[in-house]
Parts: structure tokens; sequence; C-alpha cells
């Protein structure tokens, strides 16, 4: 039986640079960049930085 | 007015046999507490109190009405306490307005002991929960780290703004160009 072939994408979990623990779940290319983005932490009401780790 | 009636026809009732008695005696007559329960000595039985705890209490409320709580017998619904102060307060103001002259406003003793409440357990310390512990509640966790916790937040808050001013600037150069994606080179697969 053949083996099974890794996906194309795979899913991240973008962790807030605050250190409050807060994090966004996205997919992104298997081959690709780390993403990082600027989006809202509710922890401490405001946009911050947010940076990808291993689902 | 309908509360000194009140407590006037209660002594008239209790002391009826003392007061007829020795009316010229020049000690306190003796009466049996009709607020606290009696042994019977033949056949060794407890008869209840006369007065129901809840007449107890209702005496007891038009008594603090009418300023004749000194008159009342000790009780479950009055300690000798509030009774002490009571008589004391009677006699600091006098015979103003009260009706110590009459008859059945007399200084009587009451036969009968009262039973001593048992103390409730924290009542030193002033709190019940604690009563016959060692240790009190130190906190949950996540209180005892709180301040630790909020101080690094603060901490990773305070250069936010540069560090997204410098994303900005610099995240467009990361994304590769999405025609130059390299193909997945495998170096375990032999190209023939």
């Amino acid at each position: 039986m053949a083996s099974k072939s890794k996906a194309r994408t795979v899913i991240v979990r973008m962790v807030s640079s605050a250190k409050t623990g807060y994090f966004y779940t996205t997919q992104r290319l298997r081959i690709g960049p780390k993403l990082s983005a600027v989006k809202y932490d509710p922890r401490v009401k405001a946009r911050v930085l947010f940076m990808e780790t291993k689902k | 007015m309908a509360a000194l009636q009140a407590i006037k026809q209660f002594r008239l009732k209790e002391l009826a046999t003392a007061l007829t008695a020795a009316p010229e005696a020049t000690t306190r007559p003796k009466v049996p507490n009709p607020f606290l329960p009696r042994k019977n000595p033949e056949s060794g039985r407890w008869a209840p109190p006369k007065y129901s705890l809840r007449r107890q209490a209702e005496l007891v409320k038009l008594a603090r009405a009418s300023n004749t709580l000194h008159l009342l017998p000790p009780g479950l619904k009055l300690g000798v306490q509030q009774l002490a102060t009571a008589a004391s307060t009677q006699s600091a103001t006098g015979t103003s307005a009260s009706p110590s002259e009459e008859v059945w406003a007399q200084d009587v003793e009451w036969e009968g002991e009262l039973k001593k409440k048992k103390a409730v357990p924290g009542a030193e310390i002033g709190s019940k929960l604690y009563a016959g512990r060692r240790r009190m509640f130190k906190g949950h966790k996540w209180e005892r780290t709180r301040e630790a916790r909020e101080e690094e937040r603060r901490k990773a808050m305070e250069h936010m703004s540069k560090r997204i001013v410098g994303f900005k600037a610099s995240y467009r150069r990361k994304i590769p160009n999405p025609a130059s994606i390299p193909q997945a080179t495998s170096y375990t697969k032999l190209p023939f």
C-alpha cells in the first residue's frame, strides 16, 4: 500500500508576543515562510504582533 | 402603653403567689422562672418552660418597647448581661416615669439555672471558617502568580508599538516571490 503523501498545507498556531497566552490558529503552505501578523489580543485589548509556533 | 400592660399582666400572673404570700418580707421573694424548663424531683422528668420561646421573644420585644426589661426573668431570649445593663440603666434614670413603685414591679429573685450556651468556635478570631485550623487559605495559584504574570505582560507591551512599526517595515521583503517557489529537492531519490 502506498504511503500517504504529506498535505499541501499545514496548520499553525500564532502566539501573541505580549505573553498573554492568547493565540490564533491558521493554515499556511507547507513550503513557505513562518507566519507573523499584527492581530488583536483581547487580553491586552490592543493590536499586537503574533508569531508562529508549531501546533 | 399596650406593651406596658402586657408586661404588667405577665408580672401579676407570675408573682401572684409570691406577692400574696409575704407582703412585708424584707428579703426578695423567690419565684420559679417561667422561661426555664423545670425538673420534677419525683419523676425525674423535665417539664418544658411555661412560656414558649415564641412568647418569650414577644415579651422581650414588648419589654424593650416599654423600658421594663429589668422586670423580666432571664432566659434563652434574654441574657443575664442584657438584664444587668437594663437594671443599671433603670437605677441610673431613677423612678422618673417608670412604674417601679407598683406592687408588681418589685424586685424578685428568679429560681432556676440558665444553661450556658456553647461558645461558637470562631468567636475569638472573628470568623467561623478558620476556627479550628492551623493554616489559612493561601489563595489560588492564579492569584498567587497574578502579579508576576501581569508584570511580564507590561514589560512585553512597553516596546510593542516600536516592534509593530519595525515589523510593518520589513514583512513585505520576507514573503518569497510566488513565481520562484523552489521545487522540493529530495536527496534520497535517485534521478534515474
